[in-house]
């Protein structure tokens, strides 16, 4: 039987009573869905304003009529690309941070990029010493290196996740991703030093190393697109239990949420965003650790939100980036990856700092 | 259909960590609308207990809830019946108060739909119970220890589930507060909710909780209504302490030599 042991309690105990709201707490939520709406109409109107920018700016005079329409296609398509790039890089920087609860982590962590980059060194190593000699009419260079950047992705994500199998803790995964990456970029540097045997392999070899939009064509954005596509709407999907990995495996266990299911997703899903990433752009650095960390200043850290906003800021930054790396006047074009770099880390610092700023925390 | 009268019932649960037995032989019962309070000194597998009963370690035996088997549980079934506060919340995000409350509802609408009529109802009728409804707007790892227990209450009440598992929920909580969260865990008991509690004070067990269960190296030493639990001969046998019983309980060493 139960006793009464409420004696000598404090005044105010809970009742089971039809629940309110105050007024205080619903214009703070408020606030903060203004803010958020906010946020998206600024990256919908900066990666319109930087996409309208890159398609008028660069080399080649508009006003020839007879250039004009070619200069546009190769123009848009180049967009395309940069976007899908940014946006893949941005929001698999989403789900390793997520995953790995480290606002830290960046993709190329669980191993992939490395994968994806030595496929697509391999591949266009293949393709220049074998397939060029022996004659290969029906094969391009564009085409044979981004499918090696995905079989790169593929079979690095594969040995992940045959030890992830075997021990899916969060560390084994950390350590498993960074000795793989070790390894593949010890490998890939080997084959740049092998290639520079040849100065015509050599300089694409370095090019493709860098990252760069130049040689980018409808193929590479044909073949990524339904990738990156899925995947995003997968990393939206699975925002919700990634939400709850937030307070760490064991308390979102408890809420439900199935977490080595989740973590294999999460996996698959960020190793085919890098992978795609890798195979439009090739090896762009700074985009996937950097964007998430500084958006979640303005959209909270719910992924929900998060998904969506790192994909069009990731998407919008790399193209603007792009744009700089064929206006700058120079020999060449820059590397892509130089200038995220360059214009990444600036831009990004002042965020953060006003950011700590404004209330304390990153 | 009726609920089991016994909301949670654990038959010879033994639970290993590496080649270590933590747990051995555990059998007990937390009817419906009840407070047992697990007790035991440091280390005798208190937390390793709860975790085991709300899924998060494996272990042999047989653990019923509600009465289905728990392994047999379906992980968002098993959040439904099941719900878990642990002694300190892993959460180190900038996520609002009333975002980590409402995460006591992902096992009810886990897929694609957003917070029903009833979730929203839910998560604010835990706030409420958890006087917490002034920080709901507030960033969860900007309030204080205290009010992170609270909140983490919240979260656990949100889920609608009957089985209530608490990891010393008064560690480092004011009088005022543990005496709240005493009288809303007897309030949430009358409901017919089962409230299995870890708890260091004995007389904390003593006034608030039903039936206790005194674990000792990872054995059960005592199992049944509080006040047969915290005897003296259980006392002496567990904590090594003389247990003092004039104005409410006290304790004195049972061999001062030995401090």
């Amino acid at each position: 039987m139960l006793r009464a042991r409420a004696r000598g309690l404090p005044r105010g105990q809970p009742n089971m009573s039809v629940p309110t709201t105050e007024p205080s707490q619903r214009s703070q939520r408020s606030a903060d869905t203004q803010r958020g709406r906010r946020t998206y109409a600024a990256l919908c109107a900066g990666v319109l304003a930087v996409g309208l920018c890159a398609l008028a700016l660069g080399h080649g005079d508009l006003g020839d009529r007879n250039l004009r329409d070619i200069l546009l296609s190769l123009r848009a398509v180049r967009i395309a690309a940069a976007f899908l790039t940014g946006a893949s890089l941005a929001v698999a920087g989403v789900l390793v941070q997520g995953l790995f609860r480290n606002p830290l982590a960046s993709p190329s962590v669980l191993g992939t990029t490395a994968g994806a980059s030595l496929g697509g060194q391999l591949a266009l190593l293949s393709f220049q010493l074998l397939l060029a000699k022996d004659g290969a009419p029906s094969l391009q260079p564009s085409l044979v290196v981004p499918i090696g950047c995905l079989l790169g992705a593929l079979l690095s994500l594969l040995v992940v996740l045959a030890i992830a199998r075997r021990n899916g803790e969060l560390l084994v995964l950390l350590l498993v991703g960074f000795i793989l990456s070790s390894l593949l970029l010890s490998i890939g540097d080997f084959i740049i030093s092998l290639s520079q045997e040849s100065w015509e392999l050599g300089r694409a070899m370095v090019a493709f190393v860098l990252g760069g939009l130049s040689g980018t064509g409808t193929q590479q954005v044909a073949l990524a697109t339904p990738l990156v596509a899925c995947a995003l709407v997968a990393a939206w999907l699975w925002g919700r239990p990634l939400d709850l990995m937030l307070s760490g495996e064991e308390e979102a266990a408890s809420l439900g949420v199935d977490v080595p299911q989740l973590r294999l997703w999460t996996v698959i899903w960020a190793s085919i965003l890098t992978g795609a990433a890798v195979s439009i752009g090739g090896n762009v650095g700074f985009v996937g650790l950097v964007v998430p960390h500084a958006l979640r200043g303005f959209v909270g850290v719910e992924h929900r939100k998060l998904v969506p906003a790192c994909a069009l800021a990731g998407g919008g930054f790399v193209v603007l980036c792009d744009l700089i790396s064929r206006a700058v006047p120079a020999h060449s074009e820059v590397p892509l990856s130089v200038v995220t770099g360059l214009v990444g880390a600036p831009v990004f610092l002042s965020l953060l700092l006003r950011m700590t700023r404004g209330d304390g925390h990153v | 259909m009726s609920e089991p009268r016994c909301a949670l019932r654990a038959r010879e649960l033994r639970v290993l960590r590496g080649s270590r037995t933590v747990l051995d032989s555990i059998s007990f019962e937390a009817p419906a609308g009840s407070v047992l309070s697990v007790l035991g000194p440091n280390g005798a597998g208190k937390s390793t207990l709860l975790r085991a009963l709300s899924g998060l370690l494996p272990y042999a035996g047989s653990v019923e809830l509600q009465g289905s088997e728990a392994r047999d549980l379906a992980r968002l079934d098993m959040a439904r019946r099941v719900a878990f506060v642990p002694q300190r919340s892993m959460l180190a995000s900038q996520l609002r108060v009333h975002a980590v409350v409402a995460q006591g509802r992902y096992a009810h609408h886990p897929g694609l739909q957003h917070m029903r009529e009833a979730d929203a109802r839910a998560v604010s009728h835990a706030l409420q119970v958890t006087r917490t409804e002034a920080l709901a707007e507030r960033v969860f790892t900007e309030l204080s220890y205290g009010e992170q227990r609270r909140v983490l209450l919240a979260r656990a009440l949100a889920t609608g589930a009957r089985i209530l598992l608490l990891d010393e929920p008064t560690a480092s909580l004011d009088i005022q507060h543990s005496l709240s969260l005493f009288a809303l865990l007897r309030t949430l008991a009358a409901a017919g909710t089962s409230v299995v509690v870890v708890l260091h004070q004995l007389d904390e067990a003593r006034r608030f909780a039903d039936r206790a269960l005194l674990l000792h190296h990872g054995r059960c030493i005592a199992h049944g209504p509080v006040a047969q639990v915290i005897s003296p001969e259980h006392i002496a046998a567990v904590y090594g302490v003389r247990l003092l019983e004039r104005d409410g309980l006290g304790f004195e060493l049972a061999d001062p030599a030995s401090a």
